[in-house]
Formats: C-alpha cells, sequence, structure tokens
C-alpha cells in the first residue's frame, strides 16, 4: 500500500509516471546541464531521475504533485552529478564548454542571443531558477513555489526581480533584439 | 521589452526532439546502480612497491596470461569481466622537436592514464564500446623506446590485475540511499584468484565524501571522510588484502594521497575545507594521524611520494606555491623552494629521475585561451627544488587553466611521457597522443 493509501500496480504506474512526464524531465535537466553537453548526458541524467522514482515508485505522491516530486528529483541529481565530478572530470567538462564557446564564436548571428544567454546567467541563482522554471519549464508560479519549497509570494519576487533585472541589462545599447530568431512580439506571461 | 520572450528564444531544450526510451531500461537500471568507475572516480597515487610485491605481481600476472580470468574461481560473485587480450596495431611514431615524440593513441579504446606499474610504463582507460553499466577497462603496456603498445588487455574496473595492482577496493552502491561499501578483491599470487573479501568501509556516497586510495610501501591505503564511524583512513596490506590498521583522521573532504615506504602522507587540498593542517603524515601501524604542516588557509596541490622522500606544493593559492620536501618520517622538512610562477599541478617522478611537471607557458592565469598555446616540461629538482624548462611540447587547445591532471604524465627510463590532447568521447576522457619527451 503505498502513501496514497492505494495498492496499484508499481509498474503500471510507473509506466504511467514515466510517459506522462519523460520530455519535461528530460528537458528541464537539458537546460541546467553545461553548456555544449550532449541529448546522451541529459538522457543518462534523467534516466537516474526516473530510476529513483521507480526505486520509491511507493513514496511518489499522486498526481499532479508526482511531477513536483520529479523535479525535486532531478534537481538534487543534477546537483549531485555537478558535485560529484572530480578534477578528471571537470576536465570533461571544459572541454563540452569549449566546444560550446568554439561553436558560439562560429556563428556571427548569435550574438545577441549570447547576449541573452549571459544575462539570464548574470542573475542570482535563485532568481534565474525561478526564471527558468516559468519561462522555459511553462510552470506557474503555485508549482514552482511547490517545487522549490517556498511560497508562491517568493516566487513572485523572484520572478519580478529576475525580469527587472534582465530588463535593466538587455536594454543597454548594443542588442539587436531583432538578431534574435524567433522572438515574437507580445508578451505571453505575465504575474 | 519582453524579457519572457528573449529568455524563451535562448532555452537550450527549443528545438529538442525527446524520444521516451523503453521504461525497461530504466527499471533494469534501478536495482542495481553502478558506481564510477573507481579507476579513475578516485585520485591513485603513484604506486612504489619493494621487491617481493613486484614478484607477486609478476607470477599473478604470469598465471593470469596462462589461464585467463574466465577459467579463474571465484570465491564471490562479483563484476569481473572475462579479460580479453589483443595485440595492437603499430602506430606511426612523429617526430615533432628534439627530444620530443609522439604518437597517436588507438581510437578504439579511450586511454586517460599513463603510469609506472610493476617496472613498466602503463596506460589504461576506459574500453571505447562498453555501455555505463559494463565497467570494462583497458589497460597496455607502453614500450618506451618505440611507444608500441605491446599488449592490451581488458576486463573489469575492479579487477586488480587490470592495473597491475594486487588489490583494489571495490565499491558497492545501495539502489535505494545514498550508502556504499568497500570490499578489497585480491589476487591470490600462486593461482592468480580474484576474490573480494569482507566489508571493510561503510559511506556515505556525496559528491564530496568518496573515497580516496593511494598505492605504496606495499599497502593500499584507503581514506574516507564520511564513514559510518567518521572520518576514517584503513591501511591495507597489498600482499593479503587484510585490513592492517584503520586510523581515526581530521575531517579533509576530497584530500590528496601519496604513500612510500613510511606510510602515508595526506593533504588538505584546494577542493577541500578548512582544517588545522595542510599535510598529515600517517606510518604504518601508528594509528595516528600527525599534522607535519600546519595552515588553516593553505592548500596542498600535488604530492610526491616515493622511497623516504614526500614533496608537496604547497600555498594559499596555485600561483603561491612553496615546495616542501620531508625526509623519512622527520616533521621537519629538507628544504622549502619557492615556485618560480609555472603554478604546477599534478607532478610525477621521484629522487632518482627528478620531479616533472607540465604547464601552460607563459601562465595562464584565469584566461582561457581558445588558441592552442605553447606548454613546457619543467624539471623540479629533487635536492633544492628548483625548476628548470626541459623542452617545449607540441601546441594545443588547452580546455582550461588547470595544466597536467593526475594520472596525465609520468616519467620512465629517462623520458617524460604525456597524454594530450584531450577529448571527450561520450561522456568519457580519452586523449589523442601520447607524448615523449627526452631531455
Amino acid at each position: 500500500v503505498n502513501e496514497r493509501g492505494d495498492d496499484d500496480n508499481p509498474r503500471q504506474r510507473f509506466d504511467d509516471l514515466y510517459q506522462a512526464n519523460y520530455p519535461a524531465i528530460f528537458r528541464y535537466v537539458f537546460r541546467r546541464l553545461a553548456p555544449g553537453s550532449k541529448i546522451e548526458d541529459a538522457a543518462d541524467i534523467t534516466a537516474e531521475v526516473f530510476a529513483t522514482a521507480w526505486r520509491r515508485i511507493q513514496k511518489v505522491p499522486a498526481s499532479p504533485d508526482d511531477r513536483f516530486w520529479l523535479y525535486g528529483v532531478a534537481g538534487r541529481t543534477l546537483q549531485h552529478h555537478r558535485r560529484s565530478h572530480s578534477r578528471r572530470e571537470r576536465l570533461k567538462l571544459r572541454l563540452f564548454s569549449e566546444a560550446a564557446l568554439g561553436q558560439s564564436v562560429a556563428d556571427d548571428s548569435a550574438v545577441d542571443a549570447d547576449r541573452v544567454r549571459d544575462a539570464i546567467a548574470s542573475l542570482k541563482a535563485s532568481d534565474r531558477e525561478v526564471f527558468s522554471l516559468i519561462v522555459w519549464d511553462e510552470l506557474d508560479n503555485q508549482a514552482v513555489a511547490r517545487i522549490l519549497g517556498c511560497s508562491p509570494n517568493t516566487v513572485s519576487v523572484r520572478l519580478h526581480r529576475a525580469r527587472a533585472r534582465l530588463r535593466e541589462q538587455l536594454s543597454e545599447p548594443g542588442l539587436r533584439e531583432s538578431g534574435i530568431s524567433d522572438v515574437v512580439p507580445g508578451r505571453t506571461k505575465e504575474s | 521589452m519582453d524579457v519572457d520572450q528573449l529568455g524563451k528564444s535562448v532555452d537550450p531544450a527549443r528545438g529538442i526532439t525527446v524520444e521516451i526510451p523503453d521504461a525497461q531500461t530504466i527499471i533494469d537500471r534501478a536495482p542495481a546502480r553502478q558506481g564510477p568507475r573507481w579507476k579513475f572516480g578516485s585520485w591513485t597515487a603513484p604506486s612504489r612497491r619493494p621487491a617481493w610485491a613486484w614478484l607477486a605481481v609478476v607470477a599473478a600476472l604470469a598465471l593470469l596470461l596462462v589461464f585467463g580470468f574466465r577459467a579463474l574461481p571465484s570465491s564471490k560473485p562479483h563484476n569481473t569481466l572475462p579479460v580479453t587480450r589483443t595485440s595492437s596495431p603499430s602506430t606511426p611514431t612523429s617526430s615533432v622537436g628534439a627530444g620530443v615524440t609522439s604518437v597517436s593513441l588507438p581510437s578504439n579504446s579511450w586511454f586517460n592514464q599513463i603510469e609506472v606499474s610493476d617496472g613498466r610504463l602503463l596506460l589504461s582507460g576506459d574500453v571505447a564500446s562498453a555501455s555505463d553499466s559494463s565497467n570494462s577497462c583497458v589497460a597496455a603496456t607502453l614500450d618506451p623506446q618505440t611507444l608500441q603498445l605491446d599488449e592490451t588487455t581488458r576486463g573489469s574496473c575492479n579487477d586488480p590485475g587490470i592495473f597491475g595492482e594486487t588489490v583494489a577496493e571495490v565499491n558497492a552502491y545501495s539502489p535505494d540511499s545514498n550508502n556504499a561499501t568497500i570490499r578489497v578483491a585480491r589476487i591470490d599470487p600462486l593461482t592468480g584468484h580474484v576474490s573480494e573479501g569482507p566489508v571493510v568501509m561503510s559511506y556515505g556516497d556525496y559528491s564530496d565524501t568518496k573515497p580516496v586510495t593511494a598505492y605504496g610501501g606495499g599497502w593500499l591505503w584507503i581514506y574516507d571522510v564520511e564513514t559510518t564511524r567518521g572520518p576514517e583512513l584503513l591501511q591495507v596490506s597489498s600482499s593479503s588484502g587484510r585490513v592492517e590498521d584503520t586510523v581515526t583522521m581530521p575531517k579533509l573532504y576530497r584530500p590528496i594521497l601519496a604513500a612510500n615506504e613510511d606510510g602515508l602522507w595526506i593533504g588538505n587540498s584546494v577542493e577541500g575545507s578548512e582544517a588545522p593542517d595542510v599535510l598529515y603524515h600517517v606510518p604504518p601501524g601508528s594509528g595516528t594521524a600527525t599534522g607535519v604542516v600546519a595552515g588553516t588557509s593553505l592548500n596542498a596541490f600535488w604530492l610526491v611520494a616515493s622511497g623516504e622522500d614526500i614533496w608537496a606544493g604547497i600555498g594559499p593559492s596555485f600561483n603561491q606555491q612553496t615546495i616542501w620536501r620531508f625526509d623519512g618520517s622527520d616533521p621537519h622538512a629538507v628544504f622549502r623552494a619557492p615556485d618560480h610562477g609555472y603554478d604546477p599541478t599534478t607532478v610525477v617522478g621521484d629522487e632518482a629521475d627528478g620531479l616533472w611537471t607540465v604547464v601552460p607557458y607563459p601562465p595562464l592565469g584565469t584566461r582561457f585561451v581558445s588558441r592552442p598555446y605553447p606548454q613546457v616540461a619543467v624539471r623540479i629538482d629533487p635536492d633544492s627544488g628548483k625548476e628548470t624548462v626541459e623542452a617545449s611540447l607540441p601546441r594545443f587547445v588547452l580546455p582550461d587553466v588547470e595544466g597536467l591532471t593526475t594520472g596525465q604524465a609520468a616519467y620512465f627510463e629517462g623520458s617524460l611521457f604525456v597524454l594530450e590532447p584531450p577529448f571527450d568521447a561520450r561522456g568519457y576522457l580519452g586523449y589523442r597522443e601520447l607524448i615523449r619527451v627526452t631531455p
């Protein structure tokens, strides 16, 4: 009997959880890997997240909290992944970064996109996480609050701070908005 | 300005098509989580063993060569793979400068470590075709004159024989927690039988708490900062595989280790936390760790141990190092010499051959350079600490400001052997060339 008080077939429950959430968790992981990381790296870490889910399937909460639980596991798995690198393994990470740098230097059209990336990267970590969960993972404030273990009000404050900081940085001379492909005028989210 | 849209436009995952693998592959993976490959996941110091140990190792390897692992009995099932051996094709060598010769490494094996073991030059690494769960490693003996790989051996990364050792620590990870255990795998020198002993250490497997090992003086030393009994050091006999001493240690995260006949030397690394001393010494069988160099604001950047000597690079930062030498168990330094801007990160060698390192020169500092950059081989006089540039290496694009890493170089029979440049292949580290520098 699991924490939800029922006795579902664990394999079926895992399959449902897996099919419904794999793409979202994969993207969440991929976005947070070192620049230039490969699909295989994200797949490996995502597999680790779901392997944890399978091992603890009886403790996975019911939907919709199950997805938030997976985001939490993914965050910890990523953190562990980053911190567990030995000096030798960090050499590999730098190789990844080097490859990514080479690509961006070679692509002049990506200069402004680089500036946006740099601006996002310069945000305070907690603000950046909120911004990326809202904008990239397309979660709402309530969901982000569940994942990060804070109040929705805190999420709103951090998001406001992140947006203000980005506007400040990106409004400085030199940014060519038109240089960034697929930029659609108008706002998509507001909180 | 719509910063959300701008942000979305640089979403790293934008445009990626996610294919969902078969869920069964995840379930298959869950019950038996594989840990990092021990040989490369930990910092293993260069080994120096007495003659009897060499003989034991040679005997074990000879038996292994005759019988092969497949035919050997095992007292306990463990994930030792069958050892296969292949002869390597000839690889062309090219001279790239006076005293400098390079050879391309085979592309089908990702050699990422070079060391002197059993009186030979041993290259080791991961098997290129292996999946993450196969835990398969490769080793080959390198002819220092011709730079030919004489024989390639494949087998489990948990097999001490692959790396020319008689004992090795084998980590086992709990599938549903961060608890892990260590057993000692040992090759019986008479029968070649590989067996694992009882659990000798239980620890929390977190990023900063992975076990660190060193071979030297006839011992395998295993340190972990977060065992169930607190920070602990095990002194394991390389001949019997038994734990001969257990030492309660200071709390050192990610320390660096080096062992010689006088015991273990353990340094508080730049990745560690604050500790009263930066260098500790543990004589064999003493049961205690004694601080040798005090200083909460200092870090140990490299250690070299051989015979009765130990050298260390110590300082507040990489570019403010002092080279220390100690002899025997005397806590008073033989000398302290300033590093003159070479900022070594890894040093190899011994009293007879001198100490050697390879560094970008002029120093990169914190700069990143994406073009090929000069590197020099520097010899450190073992008796004075004086540094001299002995050769220039071919230029490569260097991955970052950090110089030589553990296992990237070895000094053998009058030449320095260096692996360069590094590359990544499906998450594993490899090197494209082997460079021999003969001063």
